[in-house]
């Protein structure tokens, strides 16, 4: 999902910017008052941080089609921190792969933040927070948001290529086509996002539940 | 021993079905389903970076960033869970030992 440099129109990449910088600001700011809180959380952090750079900088091949794409780390990362902390950590893996690694771009980091840090950390959040509601347990609850938030940010991010490169076409029509064409790739991507981020949420939830207290997982 | 079963099991599915892909894995998804999109509508990708990161570089930086990711996640697991798989599973301290006895 991520967009490269000069594919979106500077007005465009400025908007993208303007609510990305505004969820990255909150999340620090949410993040150093709850580290000073409680301090414990701190390693968990960097496991997550490392986790999200490392996923969604990975090209994963899928077999028989012959493409690559990379889940999102994210949907994990809000589920056990909060949406927020997830934002921040999603939109810093973001800017080094932009950097170092002819991963996205610099001025679509707006762009790509919108897509993966916000769109994956939300979606997965409000859909383990319902599931969890509706009484399902936490390794499903976590599976459905690992899925519905890496197809939400491929999701966001059809829709910012639609918006910058639909021609001719209305941008609902080029919106569809990009998220069709996304979709072999990524739905293999996404359950297998889901399964780890199922398997991943339940050990924590089962071996530090004290560190997931007054999270969504223990509130 | 058993542990490895399911590894080997999905590394082989993974290794034959990509073995019988007819593909030169060239670009991700996002690039596949930008270029035509970004063909038809006249744009094209620019470089506004100072410095390009391309063939041998990037796969040193990918190579590495990788490999400081991979460490930084194991340190950060093993403040999280103390102690390791080894001393908790007596079943692989038990496999080892008698792993270490046939070798001897």
């Amino acid at each position: 999902m991520h967009i490269p440099e000069g594919l979106i129109p500077a007005q465009q990449a400025v908007a993208w910017y303007a609510p990305a910088v505004g969820f990255v600001g909150a999340g620090l700011v949410g993040l150093k008052r709850r580290l000073a809180i409680k301090p414990e959380l701190r390693p968990l952090i960097g496991l997550m941080g490392a986790f999200v750079f490392l996923v969604s900088l990975i090209p994963l091949p899928v077999p028989g089609l012959g493409t690559v794409s990379h889940p999102c780390g994210t949907p994990m990362a809000a589920i056990l921190l909060g949406p927020f902390t997830g934002t921040v950590l999603g939109s810093v893996a973001l800017f080094l792969q932009a950097l170092f690694f002819a991963h996205g771009g610099i001025t679509s980091w707006g762009a790509n933040v919108i897509a993966m840090a916000v769109g994956g950390s939300f979606s997965a959040y409000g859909v383990f927070k319902i599931s969890r509601r509706a009484g399902l347990g936490i390794g499903v609850a976590a599976g459905l948001a690992g899925l519905i938030g890496d197809l939400v940010t491929y999701g966001i991010t059809s829709f910012q290529l639609a918006l910058a490169l639909h021609g001719d076409e209305t941008v609902l029509a080029a919106w569809g086509a990009a998220f069709a064409s996304f979709m072999p790739t990524q739905i293999p991507l996404a359950i297998a996002e889901a399964l780890f981020t199922a398997g991943v949420v339940v050990f924590i939830a089962n071996q530090r539940a004290e560190l997931l207290e007054g999270s969504v997982v223990r509130p | 021993m058993k542990r490895w079963v399911p590894i080997l099991l999905v590394a082989g599915v993974f290794l034959a079905a990509v073995l019988l892909t007819d593909s030169r894995w060239e670009g991700d998804v996002t690039e596949g389903a930008a270029a035509p999109m970004a063909e038809k509508a006249g744009v094209e990708e620019a470089d506004i970076l100072p410095w390009k990161v391309d063939g041998d570089l990037l796969l040193f930086f990918f190579l590495s960033g990788g490999a400081v990711a991979g460490f930084a996640a194991g340190y950060y697991w093993r403040s999280l869970f103390p102690g390791g798989s080894l001393e908790k599973s007596p079943d692989r301290n038990s496999d080892m030992a008698k792993e270490s006895r046939d070798v001897n």
